[in-house]
């Protein structure tokens, strides 16, 4: 039997460790020829998202019984590799991540829709682009907003959503 | 023909009247507070999103509930209505094309309390399709008993 092992130590040289880190070893122990058994000890900042996208996966065609296309596999590989490099951008910038709702759209695309206050912002992922929609109000017109995604234009959406007028 | 409400369906809807719409647990936000419907809960692919007329379902939103996992939302029809123009603009700048927004009873034989809401003229583009969902998702309200 392998066994992959944890362990969190306490830092006792010149690095001081901080309320926000841990300093871990992870070390293989083989024990036998049974496989490794790995045990997920800390939640990663997409473990939600991760699992929700993973799952779309195996949907079929009419999966919700409205006519709803089977997820895109493209779009969801599209999307995981699109959100993980958002996350590591905003927490580079060190502004705070929330998990975003996930759900594949009518056509087997991928959006991520997030509320704060009276504010939505949907992210349209298909396989070639990404597309977002700022919505403040009912108004079609004046409350809404939408564009393509270009280069790390989400850093200007995420502080629209989160930060108060 | 009337439905099992014992309602005869009339061939307009009115302002007054309201319109169901069924949510899979798969439309609920749950990342807010209170729970909200997700705009994708309106999606529809023929870009036509089917409810059902309160009236003629006797006011009884568990006939389109059609499962104890799934909630029911709540729209006024004049709401709807109200919508303002759906409108597409032109690379100049310009209006290319506006839309208004209606509600048509389109009875079916299992379901004479379908109705549809829909843009005249139709809408084929989904980008603009999904400014609409998100205004019917801004105007709906849950509906007692059928909520998150």
């Amino acid at each position: 039997m392998s066994v992959l092992t944890v362990s969190a130590r306490k830092q006792t040289s010149i690095r001081r460790p901080t309320s926000d880190r841990i300093f871990y070893d992870v070390r293989h122990v083989a024990v036998g020829d049974d496989p490794a058994f790995v045990h997920e000890n800390f939640r990663t900042p997409l473990a939600g998202t991760s699992q929700k996208l993973g799952q779309m996966l195996s949907w079929q065609e009419n999966w919700n019984r409205h006519g709803a296309a089977k997820p895109n596999a493209l779009s969801i590989l599209n999307a995981l590799r699109w959100i993980d490099h958002m996350r590591i951008d905003l927490a580079s910038a060190r502004m705070r991540w929330r998990e975003p709702y996930v759900v594949p759209d009518a056509n087997g695309h991928i959006v991520f829709e997030w509320s704060c206050r009276d504010r939505t912002l949907s992210i349209y992922i298909s396989p070639d682009t990404v597309e977002y929609l700022k919505v403040k109000g009912p108004n079609i017109y004046s409350d809404m907003e939408d564009g393509e995604i270009v280069a790390d234009d989400y850093l200007d959406l995420w502080r629209w959503l989160m930060e108060p007028e | 023909m009337v439905d099992g409400a014992g309602v005869a369906p009339t061939g307009y809807v009115a302002d007054d009247e309201f319109l169901y719409r069924r949510v899979l647990p798969h439309y609920i936000d749950w990342e807010t507070n209170p729970p909200e419907p997700a705009s994708e809960a309106f999606f529809d692919r023929d870009f036509r999103i089917s409810v059902d007329r309160a009236e003629l379902r006797g006011y009884d939103p568990s006939y389109t509930q059609g499962g104890s996992s799934n909630c029911v939302c709540c729209l006024l029809t004049r709401s709807v209505r109200k919508i303002d123009e759906v409108v597409k603009g032109d690379s100049k700048g310009g209006v290319a094309m506006q839309h208004n927004v209606d509600v048509e009873p389109v009875p079916l034989p299992d379901n004479v309390a379908h109705a549809e809401i829909f843009a005249v003229p139709h809408i084929s583009n989904d980008r603009l399709f999904r400014r609409l969902r998100h205004a019917l998702k801004r105007l709906s309200s849950w509906e007692q008993g059928i909520a998150p």
